[in-house]
Formats: C-alpha cells, structure tokens, sequence
C-alpha cells in the first residue's frame, strides 16, 4: 500500500498513457461505425460548428472589405470595364442557352441517373497540417453511410457537367459525417483514361497534390487526359470524374510511368458538397 | 468557478481551431491554437491543469476530425504533463520564455506525432513537412502564444501581492 501511495501520480500518468494507447490501436483499424461517445460528442457540437464556421466566413470576408477600401475608385473604372465587357458576352451566351436541347439531354441523363443525391454544407475542415478532411452537416438521419462517395458537380465542357469525385465518408453520426478527400494520404483510386483505356492508380500526398502512376510504361497518355475512376476495387464507383493530367514522367529505372494529377475540384474552396447514394 | 472557466477555454479553444483557424492560415498553414492554450495553461496554473485540460481538448479535436482516436490527446497530455512539472523561475511579466518553450512544443508535437502516425502505419512524408511548413508553424506559433499567455494569465492569476517569507 505504501508504494501505491508514494507512487500515486506516476501510476495515474502512466495508466493514461496506456489507456490512450490502446484507443490509439483500437480505432487505428478500419472501423464499420463509430462509437457512442463520438457519436454523442458530435452530435451535440457540430450545430455549434456550424454556426462558428458561417460566422469565420463573414469575418473573413469583413476584412477583404476593409482591405478594398483604399482601392474603391480604381477598381469602381475597371468594374465599368468588365460591366461592358460582361454584356457583351453574355449576349453570346444567351445564343448558348438557346441551344437548350442538348443541355436538356443532359439534365435529364442526370436526372435518371442512378444515385441519390444529398445536398450537404461543409461545417468544418481537420485542423491539423497533415491532412485533408472536413466535416460535413448530414449524417445518419439523412440517409448517409460510411464509404459513401462525396461529389460535386463539375462543368467539363460548356454545359456539360458531370459528378466530380471530392472523397469519401470514414464515419457517420446523426446529423454530420467525417470526409476524407481524395488529396490525403490515406486515399488511393484505381483510374481509367477514357480516351486510350490505360489505367492506373493515383494518391494524394502532403503536397495536397494527386501523384500516381499508369500499369504500363509504354502507355500512351498525354498532358490533359481525363481521368475517371475505374471502380476497381470497389471503394469508388465507376466513371467518376477525378481530373485532367498535368505532367508525365517517364521512370524507366522503375519501368512505371508516374503522372501527376490536377484534381478537378479546388479543394481550398468547397462549401457544399453531394452525398451519392443508391 | 475555475473549473468552469477552464471547460469553456477548452470547448471555445478547439471550436476556433476548427471553424477560425483554416480562415486565417498562412501559406496554407494552420496555426495550433490548442497548443498554445495547452501550453499557457501548463506555464500559469501548474498541476493537474496543464495534463488534464491537454487531454480534454485533444479528445475533443480526435472524435470531431481525426480518424484516430487519441493521437492529438496522448501528445497535448504528454506535452502538459512535461511543462507543468518543469521548475522554471523567470518573472511573470516575461514574455521570451513561453516563446522559448512554445518553439519546442511545437517542435516536440509534430515529432511525435509524425512517430505515432509511423507506427500507425501511415506512410507520410517528414523531410517535405520541416522543409516547407514547420518553420512558418513555429513563426506563427510563437506569435499565437503571446496573445493566448496573456489571455490566460489575466484570467486566472489573482494580483500576486505577499507581506511575509515563504
């Protein structure tokens, strides 16, 4: 008894030690749900983030103003400018649209399509400097389920807009969900160049860029291919859009052709985002 | 009362580090402000609060955001726990010593927790993180502590006016 009372502080520090330990190895693993506790402190925080992230964005947007001040009259000329510029061209635009018929097939493929979109806001970002994910404001109640793809819509073409692949859900609660998207490292996605069929695999890495490589070195992919994903695997759907090549490397020490990846979406400027669900 | 304070430092700290902080980033860098908060704390009210309130907030930050639990609470815990039971004498109004000691928590934090997410199995890329982000980290870090002790040490230590030995 004597040595547990001269030692208490030590024992207390060490069996914290332990306890975070083994939680560390516990959730380490991939886990199918989350428990109760998370479950419970995320439900009742995340209305609160929600509310904070929308006040940080005015701020933020309060002090661009400010900033803006002393550049009104210079800027008021140029906007005059852009305003004439601006109509010019929407003249041009408003013969696009009359062309509806073709963006109308479209709207309708979207409209069949096989998933079932949920439109969520994103209501706060990981805040370390390692990783990318955020957090989303729809969970369980709404029907939404871990490893269920994150998308946004993406415009390839002018009127020709398809789902852009953000990330994927690693744990859901009742009203919010973890997403991690495909720039962090834990991501890796079997890819298909549509236009020569090659595929491959691409990752993020902490450069918050899409690194990866193409299966055959003599494979003829090229600077702006598309790339879409190939549903290998199964942990993202086929024929999702994840972005256009920006740079190949030939390695022919290591007989792969690396490739880097400009992803379709500024992941620094997303502020809702679609769940897909069947 | 002091209790309660120090639960609301700890919920308003990590909600501004989740919802403020990517606002304001420099560089792409976000700065720590729980860190800070952990560190002020640990330097102003000594034994248990650094530890305690280290691992309070760092379980808050893991169940919201991370995919691990209790990385961010073993590290924030360890750090306390170090600070709050080093022997330190220097004045009150110093301001170089959190600094000082800010600088190496931030150094000490992202050293283990590049070792925890080794082990972890997490294949991510340390020469990259110190060339590009860790020294704008530490440069903002810094800052951040003199405004966070100044916060915590006006509101928690009581004027400090003695007319006998110790």
């Amino acid at each position: 008894m004597y040595f547990l009372k001269k030692n208490k502080e030590r024992i207390i520090i060490i069996s914290v030690v332990i306890i975070l330990i083994s939680i560390i190895s516990r959730t380490n693993v991939a886990r199918s749900s989350i428990s109760k506790i998370e479950k419970i402190t995320g439900n009742v925080l995340s209305p609160v983030f929600g509310v904070a992230n929308k006040g940080s964005q005015k701020v933020s947007g309060g002090f661009k103003d400010i900033k803006n001040i002393f550049t009104l009259k210079q800027r008021n000329e140029e906007l005059e400018k852009k305003v004439a510029k601006l109509e010019d061209e929407n003249r041009k635009y408003e013969t696009t649209i009359s062309q509806t018929e073709y963006l109308r097939n479209e709207y309708e493929l979207s409209k069949s399509t096989q998933y079932n979109l949920i439109k969520s806001d994103v209501i706060g970002r990981e805040d370390g400097n390692w990783f990318s994910r955020f957090m989303i404001d729809k969970g369980t109640k709404d029907g939404v389920k871990t490893g269920d793809i994150v998308v946004r819509a993406v415009e390839i073409e002018q009127g020709v807009v398809i789902e852009g692949l953000v990330g994927r859900i690693i744990d859901v609660g009742d009203n919010w969900a973890k997403v991690v998207t495909i720039i962090d490292e834990l991501s890796n996605i079997s890819f298909n160049v549509i236009r020569t069929q090659d595929s491959g695999i691409v990752s993020g890495d902490l450069e918050k860029e899409l690194v990866g490589y193409v299966f055959d070195d003599k494979a003829d992919v090229v600077k702006g291919d598309r790339l879409y994903t190939s549903g290998l695997g199964g942990k993202f759907k086929k024929g999702l859009y994840i972005g256009d090549i920006e740079e190949v490397v030939n390695d022919n020490e290591d007989m792969v052709k690396s490739i880097k990846v400009k992803p379709a979406i500024d992941f620094k400027k997303i502020y809702t985002v679609y769940v897909l669900s069947e | 009362m002091k209790f309660l304070i120090l639960f609301l430092v700890a919920l308003v700290s990590t909600i501004l580090q989740g919802t403020v902080a990517p606002y304001i980033s420099i560089m792409g860098v976000k700065c720590n402000l729980i860190l800070a908060v952990v560190v002020s704390i640990a330097l102003v009210n000594r034994k248990p609060y650094g530890s305690v309130m280290g691992l309070i907030m760092g379980l808050i930050q893991d169940v919201l955001f991370s995919p691990i639990i209790g990385i961010n609470a073993l590290i924030y815990f360890v750090i306390g726990y170090v600070l709050e039971n080093i022997e330190m004498h220097y004045s009150r109004d110093d301001i170089y010593m959190p600094v000082f000691i800010m600088a190496l928590s931030t150094l000490g934090y992202n050293l283990l927790y590049f070792i925890l997410m080794f082990f972890s199995a997490y294949d991510i890329s340390l020469l990259f993180f110190i060339k590009y982000k860790l020294i704008i980290e530490l440069i903002y870090n810094t800052l951040l502590i003199i405004l966070s002790y100044k916060v915590i040490s006006s509101i928690f230590v009581a004027p400090d006016i003695r007319f006998y030995r110790e």
